[in-house]
């Protein structure tokens, strides 16, 4: 947007610059210079692979202390202490599915398709230390498994920027099993669209993986 | 002719400016191109911003249960003091009504006391409808948390609905040039050193009279984040340490907004200046600027609603 602005603005009189100059300032409301989020969450990946591919992706998000005191205080029966299989249940059923909407906030392509989360499996919960942790796992079906040579890459993101997802600080990237694949995971950046603020960098979990024979 | 031509290109530089920002297309970002310079320097802007945010949320819960365990007088400094920063950080986000500020002063003659006033308002506003909000619900009627979260969103998308519909009213009056009919009338008002005088009233339609619509307009709009907040201290039994934390944070987001209300009414001034000085008649050119300046409220607020109702 702004490479756009200059480009009108060079060698133009200097209505246009000061023009140039308003729209900066109105446009700064809705451009992509824009930092919006309300939720914020922690993430890991622990990716799992079986004999012949990637069978699965491990996933955790841990919320912001404030958010986390909302899912507390609203799917929880006991003031403190550990979640009670009634209380994982209830967040579940309350808060966790609704994100199915947003197909769990999981971008992941295969050897660069799109994959398409439409369910997720063993959904659990605990809270430590004044958080709220969401751990589930995303199956992978692995049409073509184990060609020489396959790309996974993973993220949390929310493409509204409502919620602003960050791989977690320690112990993010995780891998199960993935020795017969000489696989490997590690983040990497990579631009994300936002809905109405454009583009931005965001990292990404990328594995590499194949039959080693 | 050409003056209305130039304004109409106005027009259209700003909704060209606006492009990126309609067209983010989920199955183009994949490619990852080479970014442009401009987006680069946006997105890591939008990073940097979150981040801050990030630490300032942990650190003001932090600050909420050392108040609240050991009765910390300090950690209330602390929460005042985080919590307006993360104002002035937060509101650069989209919404805050900043669009409806910028806009306002793109099209209509103002002091640039007025753009502090209104962007100072709308923020206050926007806060005390917070306050009023959890209390209601959350505080005396006792509603869940996401409750009252959600139920901010609904009061988020019909004050998104009012301001699109003032803009409305901004751009007909753009359009039928109904706000200071006397300068475009007779021919001899012709002369390029006419006054450039505050706007004054001429009916209850009037300038002001849409001013503080907009401004009562924009100003129900709930920030999600002061709810939160409030909804924080409220489950950590510190209601009233939350409502002066939310004043701390309406505070550091008016001047956010009021940087924004500045900047237009100078930029405003410059462009008319500078189109006077060079000898066209800046007040063909204002038709262009108050339709510009209402549409991009009607675009925004659009955008908004839109954001808003997948929320709902």
């Amino acid at each position: 947007m702004s490479s756009l602005a200059r480009g009108r603005v060079a060698g133009r009189s200097l209505p246009w610059r000061a023009m140039g100059l308003a729209l900066a300032a109105s446009l700064l409301s809705s451009g992509p210079a824009a930092a919006h989020p309300h939720v914020f969450i922690d993430y890991t990946v622990d990716v799992l692979f079986g004999d012949t591919g990637v069978t699965g992706v491990r996933l955790t998000w841990t919320f912001d202390e404030m958010y986390s005191s909302m899912l507390f205080h609203d799917y929880t029966s006991h003031p403190h202490g550990p979640l009670a299989a009634a209380d994982i249940k209830s967040l579940q059923e309350g808060a966790f599915k609704a994100t199915a909407d947003y197909h769990y906030f999981v971008d992941m392509t295969l050897n660069g398709n799109p994959v398409t989360v439409a369910e997720v499996k063993d959904f659990t919960a605990h809270f430590e230390r004044h958080r709220m942790t969401y751990a589930f796992t995303v199956p992978v079906p692995d049409p073509a498994p184990a060609a020489t040579r396959n790309t996974l890459e993973i993220a949390a993101f929310d493409h509204e920027f409502y919620i602003d997802f960050e791989l977690a600080k320690k112990a993010a990237v995780t891998v199960e099993h993935g020795e017969k694949l000489a696989a490997a995971c590690a983040p990497k950046t990579e631009r994300k669209d936002t809905s109405t603020f454009g583009p931005m960098d965001a990292l990404v979990v990328a594995c590499s993986y194949g039959r080693t024979s | 002719m050409t003056h209305r031509f130039r304004g109409l290109l106005a027009v259209l530089l700003l909704l060209l400016g606006m492009a990126p920002a309609l067209a983010a297309d989920p199955l183009t970002g994949r490619a990852a191109p080479q970014p442009e310079p401009g987006t680069v320097v946006a997105s890591g802007l939008v990073l940097r911003l979150a981040q801050a945010q990030r630490r300032l949320n942990d650190a003001i819960a932090a600050a909420f249960r050392e108040v609240r365990d050991n009765g910390s007088r300090g950690a209330i400094a602390i929460i005042l003091g985080l919590a307006f920063l993360y104002g002035v950080l937060h509101a650069v986000g989209p919404g805050h009504g900043k669009a409806v500020v910028a806009s306002y002063f793109v099209a209509n003659r103002a002091r640039w006391t007025s753009g502090i006033v209104m962007g100072s308002l709308i923020s206050l506003i926007q806060g005390a409808t917070a306050v009023v909000l959890v209390g209601l619900l959350a505080a005396i009627l006792q509603w869940r948390q996401f409750e009252v979260l959600n139920r901010a969103t609904l009061v988020e998308f019909v004050s998104y609905a009012l301001i699109a519909l003032l803009g409305l009213v901004m751009l007909w009056r753009g359009i039928t040039g109904q706000r200071c009919a006397h300068q475009h009338g007779a021919a001899g008002d012709r002369d390029h050193d006419h006054d450039h005088a505050p706007p004054h009233d001429h009916d209850a339609l009037s300038s002001s009279g849409l001013r503080s619509r907009l401004v009562i307009a924009a100003g129900l709009t709930p920030c999600a984040s002061a709810i939160i907040i409030l909804l924080f201290a409220l489950a950590n039994q510190a209601l009233l340490i939350g409502i002066v934390a939310v004043a701390a944070l309406s505070l550091g987001m008016a001047i956010t907004v009021s940087v924004i209300g500045v900047a237009s009414v100078l930029g405003r001034r410059a462009i008319v200046g500078t189109l006077d000085r060079i000898g066209l008649e800046a007040h063909r050119f204002e038709q262009g600027l108050s339709i510009a300046g209402a549409l991009v409220v009607v675009v925004a607020s659009g955008l908004l609603m839109a954001g808003a109702w997948a929320r709902l």
